[in-house]
This record gives structure tokens, sequence and C-alpha cells, in this order.
């Protein structure tokens, strides 16, 4: 029987451990990273002036269910966007060892996920009051946007859920007794942010 | 210390999600494509050009994460993917410059200049995007496995 050479593989190659920490990031880069927040902070603003604009040009009617289904249908086109924004934000907190913004990017991705299950709610019950209104050439566009709408947004909340866990279980203190301010004289936390 | 690499599924997650997305935006261009004509088929590929910067970006996630993750089968399949979709993309471009050709003798001036605008933009991108696909795929099949930081 042929013996295989002992070769070893990309997942038997030990690694060591993939933590970020602000000593291992240079001064240089921790100014690129600080724009890298802004510019997320700037894709998210604009993103929102912008949907803004498109809600307020027309007369919003928020007692309609054809207008309440076309601005959740809106707000999941853009969701794209806002995603790439998102991971510009936990990429500077990752990379700067930021653990607090991390917590509150994980607070305000529950937010998020709790609204996007609210809205998904309202938009299942707002397509069973439109489809029998649809005229029959537009039921198949209809019904495809729905479709699409709704993948996307189950998709959306149940990323926005994992990051919020994530968030929250990536940035747990491990080593409580060097954190303690009865030791060190000064906490751990304020230390490395 | 940031436990960073427990984010490496959710990137991968993201770039499909936005993959996904701008896929359905094309796929609803589909059913009113005519597909036997030039003007459908450049319409079509259009859209699809004007999709291309979503798609590169979910690309970009979804490969930072298999290769941060390091799965030898995955870094694999996508380098056959990247050429697949890489010589496709070279592919259509003479098919896309005969469809261009018959449709910009029936434009005129200030129509044909920007419809040869939109043209030279799609072959730009659609040569880019295709050698980049090739680069990409020949990386992920020849070079050593490793991870990224």
């Amino acid at each position: 029987m042929e013996s295989r050479p002992n070769i070893p593989r990309d997942t038997d190659v030990p690694r060591p451990p993939y933590t970020a920490a602000p000593t291992t990031v240079s001064h240089a880069s921790r100014r690129l990273l600080g724009l890298l927040y802004l510019a997320g902070v700037l894709v998210i603003v604009d993103q929102l002036a912008d949907l803004a604009a498109s809600i307020l040009a027309k007369n919003p009617t928020p007692a309609l269910a054809s207008w309440r289904f076309g601005l959740f249908g809106l707000l999941i086109s853009r969701s794209s966007v806002f995603l790439i924004a998102d991971v510009m934000l936990f990429i500077a907190a990752i990379r700067l060892g930021h653990r607090k913004v991390i917590r509150s990017l994980g607070a305000l991705h529950f937010l998020v996920a709790v609204l996007l299950i609210a809205g998904l709610i309202g938009f299942a019950l707002d397509w069973a009051e439109l489809r029998l209104q649809v005229p029959e050439a537009g039921v198949r566009s209809f019904q495809y946007s729905t479709l699409r709408a709704g993948v996307l947004a189950f998709l959306l909340t149940g990323i926005c859920v994992w990051t919020g866990f994530v968030a929250f279980r990536a940035t747990r203190s491990h080593d409580k007794r060097v954190a303690s301010p009865l030791l060190t004289g000064t906490h751990r936390d304020e230390a490395t942010e | 210390m940031i436990e960073a690499r427990r984010f490496v599924p959710l990137l991968g997650l993201v770039g499909m999600v936005v993959f996904a997305q701008q896929a359905l935006d094309v796929a609803q261009l589909l059913p009113s494509t005519d597909f036997a004509t030039a003007a459908g088929r450049a319409r079509q590929l259009l859209a699809l050009e004007a999709r291309s910067p979503g798609f590169l970006i979910a690309d970009a996630l979804v490969l930072w994460a298999m290769l941060t993750s390091g799965v030898v089968f995955l870094r694999r399949a996508a380098g056959v993917a990247h050429l697949l979709v890489g010589l496709g993309l070279l592919g259509l471009i003479p098919l896309f410059l005969g469809d261009a050709g018959h449709l910009v003798n029936g434009m005129a001036g200030g129509e044909a200049m920007g419809f040869r605008i939109a043209v030279a933009r799609t072959l730009g991108v659609l040569l880019a995007l295709g050698s980049a696909g090739l680069l990409a795929g020949r990386f992920l099949l020849v070079s050593a496995p490793a991870t990224l930081p």
C-alpha cells in the first residue's frame, strides 16, 4: 500500500490567534483607519440623506399600504451600500482595538434587527392587502419585487442578529485579574482605548 | 484582545448578500429583455455593467473571508469560478462590439456620441474585469495556500 507523503495541509498549519490589538497598528495606519471610520459614517449619512430626499420629494402618505410597501422596498434596495459601510466601520474598530465602539455597533445591530422584523411583518401585511389590487399585467413583477425584498430583509435580519452576538462575544474580556484596578491601578479598557 | 476571527464568516455572508442583491436586480430585467435583438442584448449588458462595482465589492469580501479562513477546497472552487467568469467576460467583447455597431448606425449625432462613450466604458470594464478574473483565478489555483493576516 502506497504511503502518503507527510505534507501538512493548510488547515494543519498552526496559526497564531487572529486577534487585533492597538499595539500592532502603526501610527500612520491608525490615521488611515480613522479615515475609514469617517468614510463609513459619511456613506451612511449620505445614503440616509438621499433616502430622506427620495421619500420627502413626494407627499408622504404613511396611511396608504402602497406607500408603506414602496418605502420598505426602497429601504431594502439600499441595503448593499449600508452593509459595505458597516464593514468599513467594523474593520476600523477591530484594527484599532476599539472594544466599546464594537459593542455599540453590536447594540445598534440588535436595534436594526428589531426594526427589520417589525418592518418585515408590516411588509407582509401590506402585501396581503395590495396583492388583490394589482392589475393582471403587473402581477409577476409585483410578486418578484415582493420576494426579492422579503428574502433580502430576512437575510439582513439574520446578519444583524449574528453581528450583534459576535460583536459582544468577540470583545469579552477573558483575563479579569489583569483588568482589576485594585492590582494595576488603572482599568485595562481605558489603557487600550 | 478582540477575537477578530469570529467576524470572518460574517464578512463572507455580507459579501454573498451584496452579491445576491446585485444578481436579483439584474434578474429583474430578464423577463423584459429580448435576447433575439441587438438592442435587447446591449441593454442587458449595459445594466450588468452598471452593477459591476457591487459585484466587485461582493467578490472582494467573499474572497477575503475565504482566504482568511484558509479552506483549500473553497479556494480552488473560487479559482475555477474566476477563470470561467474572466473568460466569459472577455468572450462577450466581440459580441457586444457587433451589437453596438448595429445600433450606432441608426443613431444621430449627439445620441451616437453618448452611446459611443457608454460602449467604450463597457468595453473597458469587460476587458479589465475579464483580465482581473483570469489573474485572480490563476492566483487562487496556482499560488501556495496561505491565509491573509
